[in-house]
């Protein structure tokens, strides 16, 4: 069992904000013995180093093994959102079910366990969605920088099976009438 | 906690952990150590090193020296690890993060699609979980209240 002494002790010497997240989204899962996804703002937030940064760490999750966790590590219960201030975390509990292909979900092995984070396709196309429905003009921006930092990594048929789920498929064109790069970055 | 296998490439490959083996090593920048691939999957060694050895016979893997007596692993078929790369996604941090670095700082200075919004007809109403893109305001206010920063976001993707 982690104590909640560790739990910060660990975000405290985490290298990067991002670190903290996996960090922290691992030691939720390892502890909870809930399977933690790291969706949304957090996720892109990983994805693209920050570049856009999210107020909150948004998972998907068993809520009630999640929060007895958030509970015994000192967090307070904000009705949706658990924070703990002095640590800087705010948890939401989003759902329990992720709703692309949890199977290509990007899971990371830390220090503390595995966290699994959104598949990146999924989250390019919600930005892409956000933008041409709700005409979000910062979600074009991510989606963008998604593109540019993924493209290669990207499964072209799930891609455009979830570009027509989110009726996304016109804008997705835009986006794949630029040149592809020939060189796909080196993997990790 | 045992890394979950996509069932379909569990089915190809004959199991989970022979999948996740090879996800692993698809995945990795450098030849990976048995011990390090059971870390990565959460896999037994003992599971791991019988599936390695497996796969060598069946010439899709290779085994290499890692320098002082440490025996190393590759992926020997570069078509093999692009379709694992994009279904069996599995890293350990330390690695993705140079990679993720590597991308970030690539999409930075990577071309700005010049798309006019206005051209696209939105149909927010036939978009599934359409709840997930509205942003509540409590959410903020609880940020607030914690003295935490609240997302300059009223819309996201989840």
């Amino acid at each position: 069992m982690t104590t909640t002494e560790e739990v910060g002790r660990i975000l405290t010497t985490a290298p990067t904000k991002h670190d903290r997240i996996l960090f922290f989204a691992a030691l939720l899962s390892r502890e909870s013995g809930s399977d933690v996804v790291v969706v949304g703002g957090s996720a892109i937030e990983v994805y693209t180093r920050g570049k856009y940064v999210s107020g909150d760490i948004d998972i998907r999750a068993e809520r009630g093994p999640v929060h007895r966790t958030l509970k015994r590590w000192g967090f307070q219960d904000r009705g949706r959102l658990w924070t703990r201030s002095d640590w800087g975390v705010a948890v939401d509990v989003v759902g329990d079910r992720y709703s692309g292909d949890l199977y290509r979900a990007t899971t990371v092995s830390t220090p503390y366990g595995h966290v699994r984070i959104a598949v990146v396709e999924d989250l390019f196309v919600k930005r892409l969605a956000a933008a041409k429905h709700w005409r979000v003009r910062d979600a074009l921006k991510e989606a963008t920088l998604l593109w540019n930092g993924y493209r290669d990594a990207m499964d072209d048929r799930y891609l455009a099976s979830k570009a027509q789920e989110y009726h996304v498929d016109d804008l997705l064109a835009e986006f794949q009438k630029q040149p592809r790069r020939s060189k796909s970055v080196s993997k990790a | 906690m045992k890394v979950v296998i996509d069932p379909g490439m569990a089915t190809l490959f004959g199991g989970e952990t022979r999948a996740a083996v090879l996800g692993a090593l698809a995945n990795s920048r450098t030849p990976l150590t048995a011990y390090r691939i059971g870390q990565l999957t959460g896999a037994q060694l003992s599971k791991v090193g019988q599936e390695l050895v497996r796969l060598e016979r069946a010439a899709l893997v290779a085994r290499a020296s890692g320098g002082r007596g440490r025996q190393v692993w590759v992926l020997t078929d570069r078509l093999l690890e692009g379709l694992l790369r994009r279904r069996v996604r599995i890293v350990l941090a330390d690695t993705w993060s140079a990679e993720v670095a590597e991308r970030a700082r690539r999409a930075r200075v990577g071309p700005r699609p010049q798309v006019d919004l206005s051209r696209f007809r939105p149909t927010p109403r036939l978009i599934p979980n359409r709840q997930e893109f509205v942003r509540s305001p409590d959410k903020d206010r609880a940020l607030v209240a914690a003295g935490l920063r609240p997302s300059r976001r009223s819309v996201r993707a989840r």
